[in-house]
């Protein structure tokens, strides 16, 4: 049994609008700690887990299916590892959406910053940045570390002297 | 090699070329990629060996094959025939060498002896194949740099994910170091982006390798795709597997648009 995705099922089925009754506040906020328990737990993948306030769906939030139908469908697991703090999740159909290119595919949709949630600043910059037009990868992803020069330095002259001494 | 003709109409290429994989990042898909465009270069009537240098030995499994006991290594020490150590495999036209124990150094041998004997033992590969597809480990070492010593071209798939831009660069930097020192015939044959889906998240990545890298990134990517996943499990190529899927259309049109780089056919 996984306790931390089944906690965070049992929270994100509770805040998905019509996902059921709704629970008393007693209940879920006793949910609603367990799964920070679990996910602040150590060596746990995720670092923190968003407070409900920034879990919960901004009224323009546009959810097609819940996250447990899309898991039933047979679809590619959430990647709750990877969630962005305070992300929200949305079903997309995509033009390559074939059956095997995961025609569900999850995508990120980042919703208005939130003061009371922790500090993801650099992130956000850096979504933000992503999406000016005409914008070129950022530097530091398209440098060579100085490692390879040397090793590849090293490895080519280390074969030109060993032919070089036959 | 002299021109022939392919069952599909493709005529060889004029002499044998070698095409390394290469990204020194883990998961970029450099092993799906080659066993996927030999299945494909085979449909088309190439002849095209496969040589595994990668120790995991994944492109071995997944044409069929198992580790061997020779390999370039040991035909580099002579007293070898090529046909003990060129394996067939489940996909007529490809033919394998397989991952080998010696591909790691022992005892007194060094890295940079073992990739000697390997630059070596390609150059005594005979002509008798139309493309030869090496797949490299994911690390930055001789069993990545020796080929490039010994190939034409080089094709880097590229996982479509922001932290795989650094591995093309590493590369990058990796040909620019064997074309000044060793090999100045080496060229970049194409970046293939691969597991492209309809996230915003990775068509902005192959935006921002085709504004790094212009043209060299290929026009067709590689939709992510369940069946690849599924495909090594039963050792076929996805263009037998799922010879119908997407993904296995995206691998024929990648090699198409490699070949038609290449220069060197000519139609029938």
């Amino acid at each position: 049994m996984n306790r931390p995705l089944d906690a965070a099922r049992g929270l994100l089925a509770r805040l998905v609008p019509g996902a059921g009754a709704g629970p008393g506040a007693k209940e879920t906020d006793a949910d609603e700690e367990a799964v920070r328990k679990a996910f602040l737990a150590p060596g746990s993948l995720v670092p923190a887990m968003p407070t409900r306030r920034a879990l919960r769906p901004k009224p323009d939030a546009v959810l097609e299916k819940t996250p447990e139908a899309v898991l039933e469908a047979g679809a590619t697991a959430a990647p709750v590892g990877v969630m962005p703090v305070g992300a929200a999740m949305q079903i997309s159909s995509g033009p390559l959406g074939e059956p095997e290119s995961a025609g569900t595919t999850f995508a990120w949709r980042t919703p208005d910053p939130d003061p009371e949630a922790p500090s993801v600043a650099s992130p956000e910059e850096a979504i933000t940045r992503r999406h000016q037009a005409g914008d070129t990868a950022p530097d530091h992803l398209l440098h060579a570390p100085g490692s390879v020069d040397r090793a590849a330095d090293d490895f080519f002259d280390g074969l030109v002297r060993r032919v070089g001494d036959r | 090699m002299t021109s022939s003709t392919g069952s599909s109409g493709v005529s060889a290429i004029a002499e044998v070329k070698t095409i390394t994989l290469s990204n020194n990042k883990g998961g970029s898909g450099k092993t799906t990629t080659t066993v996927s465009l030999a299945a494909a270069f085979a449909e088309r009537g190439l002849r095209v060996l496969v040589v595994d240098l990668d120790p995991q030995g994944s492109a071995t499994e997944w044409l069929g094959g198992r580790e061997s006991l020779i390999g370039l290594v040991e035909l580099s020490a002579g007293g070898l025939r090529v046909s003990e150590l060129v394996k067939s495999t489940s996909v007529v036209g490809v033919d394998l060498i397989p991952t080998c124990p010696s591909l790691v150094p022992s005892g007194e041998k060094s890295g940079n002896d073992t990739g000697l004997a390997i630059v070596r033992g390609f150059v005594r590969l005979p002509d008798y194949w139309d493309l030869i597809l090496v797949d490299t480990p994911p690390t930055l070492g001789y069993l990545s740099l020796s080929p490039l010593v010994a190939s034409d071209h080089v094709v880097i798939p590229v996982e479509a994910h922001a932290l795989s831009m650094p591995g093309v660069a590493s590369v990058m930097a990796s040909i620019a170091r064997a074309r000044r020192q060793v090999n100045a015939r080496l060229q970049v044959l194409g970046i293939v982006a691969c597991r492209v889906n309809a996230a915003n998240h990775t068509r902005e990545v192959v935006a921002q390798l085709r504004a790094r890298f212009g043209t060299v990134v290929l026009e067709h990517s590689v939709r992510e795709s369940i069946r690849i996943a599924e495909a090594p499990a039963l050792r076929l190529p996805i263009t037998r597997y799922a010879p119908t899927s997407g993904v296995a259309a995206d691998y024929r049109a990648v090699a198409g648009e490699l070949l038609d780089r290449m220069g060197d056919l000519s139609s029938t």
